[in-house]
C-alpha cells in the first residue's frame, strides 16, 4: 500500500501543488486566476480522453437500435436464449468497435487528476498550522512560489478556503447556482439522444440529479474548489462542444449554438424519432402483449418528452395534422 | 456452447447490468473522498500544546481544545480540574502560561476560515474562570504562544471574523486581572496572521506575521500610548518568508526561523535605538542563516549555542554570536516544536543533550557537542510538541492526544495516560 501513496504523492499530488504555486507566483500573486488557468491546462491535456469517452459513447449510441432488436428478439426467453442474446451482444459490439466499459474507461482514469486536483488546492492554502507545516515537504526545491507562503486567498473579494456557506456574500450565494448549471449544460451536451425509453428515464434523471446534488455540495465546498468546479465546467462544455461536432444544445425547447447543418440534421433526427413514435403507436393494437406493454411505455416516455419539449412537439403535432 | 463463451457471455451481462451501479459508485466516492479532503483540510487537530508544570501539576491543552491538569504523583488527571468543563475549544496549540495564582491560555476551531476562538484566565487551583462565565471570546485563529507582562497579558490573532475588511491580525493587550471593567485594553492591527504568537523580554513584546513582518511593541502602561496604540511600535522587520513559528527573545536578541528557510539573530536593543533600520544590521551583529528548510521550532539557546530545528527534521548548532553551523544532524519526520535541552545519565556522570521531537515518531536525544545520536524515547507517535523534564522523567504530549512520561536515565517509558478521558494507554 505505501507504494500507492508514494505514486500518488509523487506523480498526482506534488506536480499538481508545484504547479499551482507556480501559476500563484507568474499570475500576480492571484490563487483565484492560477486555479482558473490550471484548470484549463488539465482539460486541454485530458482532451484525448475526452474525445475517446465522446466517440464510444457515439459509437454505443450508433448500435443502440441494433442492441435493440437484440433485446426484442430474446424478449421473455431464459436459459440458452439469453446466453445467445449475451453472445450477439458481444458480436455486435465487436462489429462497431465499442468497449462495454469503454465509456467508465476514461472517466476512471480522469478520476484520480480530478481527486488530486481539489485536494491539490487545499493543501496549497492551507488554513490550519499542520497543513502549513506540511507543505514545506511538497515543495520543489527549485520552485520559486515557496518563499511567497502562505499565498493569498483573496479573490474577487471571496476567501478561497472559507466554505462557500460561511460567508453571506452575492458571489457566494451564485457560486452553487453556477455550478448547477453549468453541471446541467455539460451532461445535456455529453448525452446522446436515445429511443430507449429505459436508458432515456436515466438520462434525465442524472441530468437533473447531478447538478442539483453538486449544487447542493457546492454550498458546503471551499470557495476554491467550487470555482474549480464551475471552470472546470465550462472548459469542458468548451470542449464537448468542438469535440462533440459543433452539436446544437436544445434547452427550453430551443436551440442553442450549432452549425447550420448540425441543426438541420437534429431537426431530422427529431422528425424520424416523432415519426417512429407515431408509428409505434398506431400499430400498438395489433401487436403482442408484450409489444402491447412496450408501446405503452413508449406512448408515455412520449408524453413525457412532450412535456419536455413543447415547442417541438407543437411543429410535430402541425405537421402531423397536415 | 464451450465455456469460454459462456463465461464471456457472463462477464458481458455482468458488465452491462453493473455499469450503471459503478456510475453511481464512482459518483459518490467521488464525493465522499472530496468531502473528506475537505474535513481534513480546514479543520485545526490540535496536539501541539506543551505541559508545563507548575506545584508539581503537570497542565497540557488536549486534542479537544481542553485545558488538563495532571497529577505525576499518582500518574491520574485531576477529573475535577478541566477547561471547559463540557466540549473542548477545538484545538489548542500553545502551552499556558501561568503567572502567581493564574493561568491563561487560548485555543480556537475552524472551518476554513470561518472560525471561533476563546482566551482563558483561570483560577489555577480549580480551574475556575476569572473573567466571567467564559474567557473572551474572538472570531479568530489563536495559534502561537501567549505572554504576559505585569498585568497585561498580551495573544496575537489571525483576521478577525467579525470585521470584513479589518487587518490580517491584531496584536491584543488584556487586562490578566480579575474584576476588569474591560478586558480588552488596546489592540495594534497587524499585517499578517500572528500564528508566531509572543516572545517577551522585558517590557516589549515581539510578535511576528505570515506577511513576514516582526513587530517590537512597547506593552508598558505608559499614558502615552493610550490615544494612539500603533505609537507602542517601537519597530519592524521585514523577514524574507513568513514569520509562523515562535520567537525566542532573550537578553536584547530575538531569534526565529521563517518560512523563506532562514534563521535570524536580531539586535533588539540596536533597534530600539535605531527603530528606522529594517533590514538586516550585521553591523550589531545580526546574522542570517540559510537553513535550507522552512523554519517553524522555536530556536534554542544555550552556552552561546543556538540550536535551531526546520521542517525537514535537521537540526543545526550556530553560533550565537556570528551564526556559523557548529553542526547539524538529521532526524525522520518534520521538527515542528523546539527540543528540550537536559542532562542525560552517561555513567556516572552526566551530560547535556536536547530532546527533539519528531513529526514522524518519537524523541530523539542528540549530543550538543557534536549532534550524535545518543538515544531515544520511543513514543510510537508523532510529536509536534516540546517535551517536558520534571522529577527525572520526560512527559511528552504525542499528537495522538496521549500524554507519555519516560525515565530520563534509561528512556525507558513509565507511563501514559490519555489527555482527553484520563484512561490509561500504553
Amino acid at each position: 500500500m505505501e507504494i500507492f501513496g508514494i505514486l500518488w504523492l509523487e506523480v498526482i499530488m506534488r506536480p499538481m501543488i508545484n504547479s499551482l504555486a507556480l501559476l500563484y507566483h507568474v499570475l500576480f500573486s492571484n490563487f483565484g486566476l492560477s486555479i482558473i488557468v490550471f484548470t484549463v491546462f488539465i482539460r486541454i491535456v485530458m482532451i484525448p480522453l475526452t474525445v475517446r469517452q465522446t466517440r464510444q459513447m457515439k459509437k454505443m449510441q450508433g448500435i443502440q437500435p441494433k442492441m435493440k432488436a437484440i433485446q426484442e428478439k430474446y424478449k421473455g426467453k431464459k436459459g440458452d436464449a439469453r446466453r445467445q442474446m449475451s453472445s450477439e451482444t458481444m458480436a455486435l459490439y465487436k462489429e462497431a468497435g465499442v468497449s462495454p466499459i469503454g465509456c467508465l474507461g476514461p472517466m476512471i482514469i480522469q478520476m484520480p487528476i480530478w481527486i488530486g486536483f481539489y485536494r491539490a488546492i487545499l493543501r496549497t492554502m492551507p488554513s490550519t498550522p499542520e497543513g502549513m507545516a506540511n507543505l514545506s515537504g511538497l515543495f520543489y526545491a527549485w520552485n520559486p512560489a515557496i518563499t511567497s507562503v502562505p499565498f493569498d486567498s483573496q479573490f474577487l473579494g471571496i476567501s478561497l478556503v472559507d466554505l462557500v456557506s460561511a460567508v453571506a456574500l452575492p458571489w457566494n450565494y451564485a457560486l452553487p447556482v453556477l455550478v448547477g448549471a453549468s453541471m446541467f449544460l455539460q451532461q445535456k451536451m455529453t448525452m446522446n439522444p436515445t429511443s430507449d425509453p429505459r436508458q432515456r428515464q436515466t438520462n434525465q434523471m442524472m441530468l437533473w440529479m447531478m447538478p442539483i446534488m453538486f449544487g447542493a455540495f457546492t454550498w458546503q465546498f471551499p470557495a476554491g474548489l467550487a470555482i474549480y468546479i464551475l471552470f472546470s465546467n465550462i472548459v469542458g462544455v468548451i470542449i464537448q462542444y468542438y469535440v462533440g461536432g459543433k452539436q446544437p444544445v436544445e434547452l427550453f425547447g430551443r436551440s442553442f449554438l450549432g452549425t447550420e447543418q448540425s441543426r438541420a440534421e437534429r431537426a431530422a433526427q427529431i422528425a424520424a424519432e416523432a415519426r417512429g413514435a407515431s408509428k409505434k403507436i398506431a400499430s400498438s393494437p395489433e401487436e403482442s402483449d408484450d409489444d402491447d406493454q412496450s408501446a405503452e411505455v413508449q406512448r408515455k416516455d412520449s408524453r413525457r418528452s412532450d412535456r419536455n419539449r413543447p415547442q417541438r412537439s407543437g411543429r410535430r403535432t402541425r405537421r402531423r395534422r397536415r | 456452447m464451450t465455456g469460454h463463451q459462456k463465461g464471456g457471455l457472463e462477464r458481458t451481462r455482468r458488465v452491462n447490468g453493473s455499469r450503471k451501479r459503478l456510475s453511481v459508485l464512482a459518483l459518490l466516492t467521488f464525493v465522499m473522498i472530496v468531502s473528506a479532503a475537505c474535513i481534513d483540510d480546514l479543520t485545526p487537530e490540535g496536539g501541539w500544546s506543551s505541559p508545563v508544570v507548575e506545584n508539581d501539576k503537570l497542565f497540557v491543552g488536549n486534542r479537544d481544545g481542553n485545558l488538563v491538569r495532571f497529577d505525576p504523583a499518582t500518574g491520574n488527571l485531576d477529573q475535577n480540574w478541566r477547561y471547559p468543563r463540557g466540549d473542548g475549544l477545538g484545538a489548542i496549540y500553545s502551552s499556558p502560561v501561568i503567572v502567581g495564582d493564574k493561568i491563561y491560555g487560548a485555543g480556537y476551531t475552524c472551518r476554513g476560515d470561518n472560525c471561533d476562538g476563546e482566551i482563558f484566565a483561570l483560577n489555577l487551583a480549580d480551574g475556575s474562570s476569572i473573567w466571567g462565565q467564559t474567557g473572551l471570546e474572538l472570531k479568530t485563529k489563536l495559534v502561537g504562544p501567549i505572554g504576559i507582562v505585569g498585568s497585561t497579558l498580551l495573544v496575537g490573532t489571525g483576521e478577525l471574523g467579525e470585521e470584513d475588511d479589518g487587518p490580517e491580525g491584531y496584536l491584543y493587550g488584556l487586562d490578566a486581572s480579575t474584576g476588569a471593567s474591560s478586558i480588552v485594553k488596546w489592540r495594534i492591527a497587524l499585517d499578517g496572521n500572528a500564528w508566531s504568537g509572543v516572545a517577551i523580554d522585558g517590557s516589549t513584546a515581539y510578535v511576528g506575521t505570515t506577511a513576514g513582518t516582526i513587530y517590537a511593541v512597547d506593552t508598558s502602561d505608559a499614558d502615552r500610548f493610550s490615544a494612539d496604540p500603533d505609537s507602542r511600535i517601537l519597530w519592524t522587520f521585514e523577514a524574507e518568508g513568513a514569520v509562523a513559528g515562535p520567537i525566542l527573545a532573550r537578553d536584547g536578541d530575538i531569534f526565529f526561523g521563517d518560512l523563506g528557510s532562514n534563521v535570524y539573530k536580531l539586535d533588539a536593543s540596536a533597534r530600539s535605538a535605531s527603530p528606522t533600520i529594517s533590514r538586516l544590521n550585521t553591523g550589531t551583529g545580526e546574522w542570517k542563516f540559510e537553513a535550507g528548510a522552512w523554519g517553524w521550532a522555536r530556536p534554542v539557546l544555550e552556552g552561546g549555542t543556538v540550536f535551531v530545528s526546520v521542517l525537514d527534521g535537521t537540526i543545526y548548532a550556530l553560533d550565537e554570536a556570528t551564526g556559523t553551523k557548529k553542526w547539524s544532524a538529521t532526524i525522520d519526520g518534520q521538527i515542528v516544536a523546539a527540543p528540550t535541552l537536559f542532562d542525560r545519565k552517561r555513567g556516572e556522570t552526566r551530560e547535556r543533550a536536547l530532546a527533539v521531537p519528531s513529526g514522524e515518531k518519537n524523541v530523539r536525544v542528540i549530543s550538543v557537542i557534536d549532534g550524535r545520536e545518543l538515544g531515544v524515547f520511543v513514543t510510537d507517535e508523532p510529536v509536534k510538541s516540546t517535551p517536558l523534564v520534571h522529577g527525572g522523567n520526560l512527559y511528552v504530549h504525542t499528537l495522538n492526544g496521549d500524554l507519555k512520561w519516560f525515565s530520563v536515565d534509561d528512556t525507558n517509558q513509565r507511563g501514559c495516560i490519555d489527555l482527553k478521558g484520563g484512561g490509561r494507554c500504553d
